[in-house]
């Protein structure tokens, strides 16, 4: 199962939460991220996550889509069900998974 | 400098005609010249593959240096830039926001390469200093990537990142060649 960021949402991602303005983090996980994480949980496969193609990714973006996705399904099982390619940017994929792996729960 | 250099050229084509012309001597005048034993020829194929060999260290050695150091300039091109750190408030924003990510973006590939070199020569703690002030403008960036405002009134913090860099870029190339 494939979730292609730029394609399916948008070529420059935003700000942290919906109300900071379009194409949040917040947005993208509860829309598109969080549903396809359970659809791929549902059918046991990976969530392959293409980042390339966009124009960049905002840390805040980054950290509120998949830490956020981490801290309500935990991280272990958000770091086993989903797959990452970033030819474009490879370090990207460690700095999500080092948001995810660091997910605390907000207050 | 080019006086030297030419200066050593002389000097080194003095030296390889002596060379030769000592061995055509004693290949018309030395019976035994062409006499070897089998530990002689060992011994100068050993001694040809070892000088061969430290040559070719030293050439690919510098050859990294000059990449690694491309590398830096990179960087430093990008944030030396007044466009890198500054939005106009009356500026299109979209436009703005896509031209600074495309710039963070190379940052963050030219970083990626950088410290595998950085462990090669010596500079890791000055990689992870640019990467430390790299973030810290990206996540000052990344809160309001589209806010005019809020980028302009941000510009001496972010130029401040964009400096430190540069400064330690410097540095990184001065380690280089040291």
């Amino acid at each position: 199962m494939i979730l292609n960021i730029c394609k399916e949402f948008s070529d420059t991602p935003g700000a942290r939460y919906k109300n900071e303005g379009k194409y949040s983090g917040e947005e993208f996980r509860d829309d598109l991220l969080q549903p396809r994480f359970l659809e791929a949980e549902a059918n046991n496969e990976k969530l392959v996550i293409e980042l390339d193609g966009g124009y960049g990714y905002p840390t805040s973006f980054l950290e509120e889509a998949f830490g956020g996705l981490a801290r309500k399904y935990d991280i272990k099982k958000v770091l086993e069900r989903l797959e990452f390619v970033s030819e474009d940017e490879p370090a990207l994929i460690n700095e999500i998974k080092s948001y995810i792996s660091s997910a605390r729960d907000k207050k | 400098m080019n006086g030297k250099k030419s200066l050593f050229a002389v000097i080194e084509w003095i030296l390889l005609g002596l060379i030769i012309c000592t061995g055509i001597y004693n290949a018309f005048h030395n019976d035994n010249f062409w006499v070897f034993s089998l530990p002689q020829v060992l011994t100068l194929l050993v001694a040809i593959i070892l000088a061969f060999g430290a040559v070719q260290y030293k050439n690919d050695e510098r050859k990294a240096k000059e990449q690694a150091e491309k590398v830096v300039e990179k960087i430093q091109n990008i944030v030396s830039q007044k466009a890198f750190y500054t939005f106009p408030i009356n500026g299109d924003p979209e436009e703005l926001d896509k031209l600074t990510r495309i710039s963070l973006k190379k940052i963050s590939n030219c970083l990626t390469v950088l410290k595998d070199y950085s462990k090669q020569f010596g500079f890791v703690s000055e990689a992870e200093y640019i990467e430390g002030e790299y973030k810290k403008f990206n996540d000052l960036f990344s809160e309001n990537p589209n806010d005019l405002d809020y980028l302009s009134k941000s510009e001496r913090l972010l130029k401040n990142y964009a400096e430190n860099i540069d400064s330690k870029c410097d540095q990184i190339i001065a380690k280089l060649y040291k």
